[in-house]
């Protein structure tokens, strides 16, 4: 049970390591800005240039946010119903531990005598 | 080291290396993006719940045919983990299906709805194990295992049954980009070994629960 543990806890460590050194800091590429800026224009044609690059580069971090936010929470989900299945698993076991030793105190004066 | 260590460690060893496949060395999807990194795990999770179903009603039919208790263990081990890959597959699909299609759930999907039966019908399987006890527990939680089975094609194929809203075509997982269909190869490895790992250590703990309820038996009729 105690592998299981620790092999539950070092998968999960290296997820929300790698997921997070990989996926953050938030940031968004030059060409989807400027691409994001141009359509924000055709749509506003009286926003100034300056302002439709805010606007994109605010627009297209949100949904970056919005995205990894999803994805956080999909892996969180995984790692918390596989750690609850294991808690339930570990309960289990010292159920067990504990019938048997109530087993080995009842034939235990038994087979001393 | 124990089998059950090392089944762990194999299991930390294949999770690592499908987990640093997936978040280092795979390319972001052009649309999806950074949410697409679910599909790796959430495509694997299915797969091995599929399996995971199967293994509960050959392990079923085999108590039936031979009385083997050891059996009857493997098919209650791998139905729990059944229903809980069942769970992280419908539970992960939503943050996917909210990224991507922009809607948490969709009672038109015959993927979504027949996966939510597929769920049900195995928690009633857990419920009905959890409840029952002796022989009759043993041969009706393996008739409903086999039953239960029939829900794996239904599942797999309900698009190509029903048509989809917005799941794609079944089969269409296979045409995935080369290095993506590597990752998922390698995730669904590492999920394999996960499933392989739980079952064997539910399963024992379901034998030696078994025994002890003979020996405290033994003991009050003494």
């Amino acid at each position: 049970m105690r592998a299981a543990w620790i092999a539950f806890a070092v998968s999960f460590a290296v997820c929300t390591t790698l997921a997070l050194t990989t996926a953050a800091p938030v940031g968004v590429m030059a060409e989807d800005v400027r691409a994001e800026a141009e359509a924000a224009q055709t749509n506003e044609p009286d926003l100034l240039p300056d302002e439709a690059i805010q606007k994109a580069a605010d627009h297209l971090e949100a949904k970056q946010r919005s995205r990894l936010t999803y994805l956080f929470t999909a892996y969180l989900i995984l790692w918390g119903l596989l750690g609850l299945y294991l808690y339930t698993l570990a309960r289990k076991q010292a159920r067990i531990d504990a019938e048997l030793k109530r087993l080995s105190e009842l034939y235990a004066p038994e087979d001393g005598g | 080291m124990t089998k059950m260590q090392a089944g762990a460690v194999v299991s930390t060893l294949s999770v690592f290396t499908a987990l640093t496949v997936v978040f280092i060395f795979l390319p972001m999807e052009a649309e999806m993006l950074e949410a697409q990194k679910i599909f790796y795990f959430h495509v694997s999770f299915a797969f091995t719940m599929f399996l995971a179903c199967i293994v509960t009603a050959v392990a079923g039919g085999y108590y039936l045919a031979r009385r083997c208790a050891l059996a009857d263990a493997v098919a209650g081990a791998s139905a729990e983990a059944a229903f809980l890959f069942a769970s992280i597959v419908l539970l992960t699909g939503m943050c996917w299906a909210r990224s991507s299609w922009n809607v948490w759930w969709n009672w038109g999907e015959p993927r979504l709805t027949s996966m939510l039966a597929m769920w049900a019908i195995y928690g009633g399987y857990l419920l009905f194990r959890a409840n029952a006890r002796g022989e009759a527990r043993r041969r009706l939680s393996s008739v409903y295992g086999i039953a239960a089975c029939v829900m794996v094609p239904i599942v797999y194929y309900s698009i190509k049954l029903w048509g989809s809203v917005l799941h794609p075509p079944t089969g269409t997982i296979w045409n995935v980009e080369r290095s993506m269909l590597v990752g998922l190869l390698i995730s669904f490895a590492a999920v394999l070994c996960m499933y392989a790992a739980l079952t064997a250590l539910r399963a024992q703990i379901e034998t030696a629960e078994r025994r002890l309820e003979s020996l405290w038996q033994n003991e009050g009729r003494r």
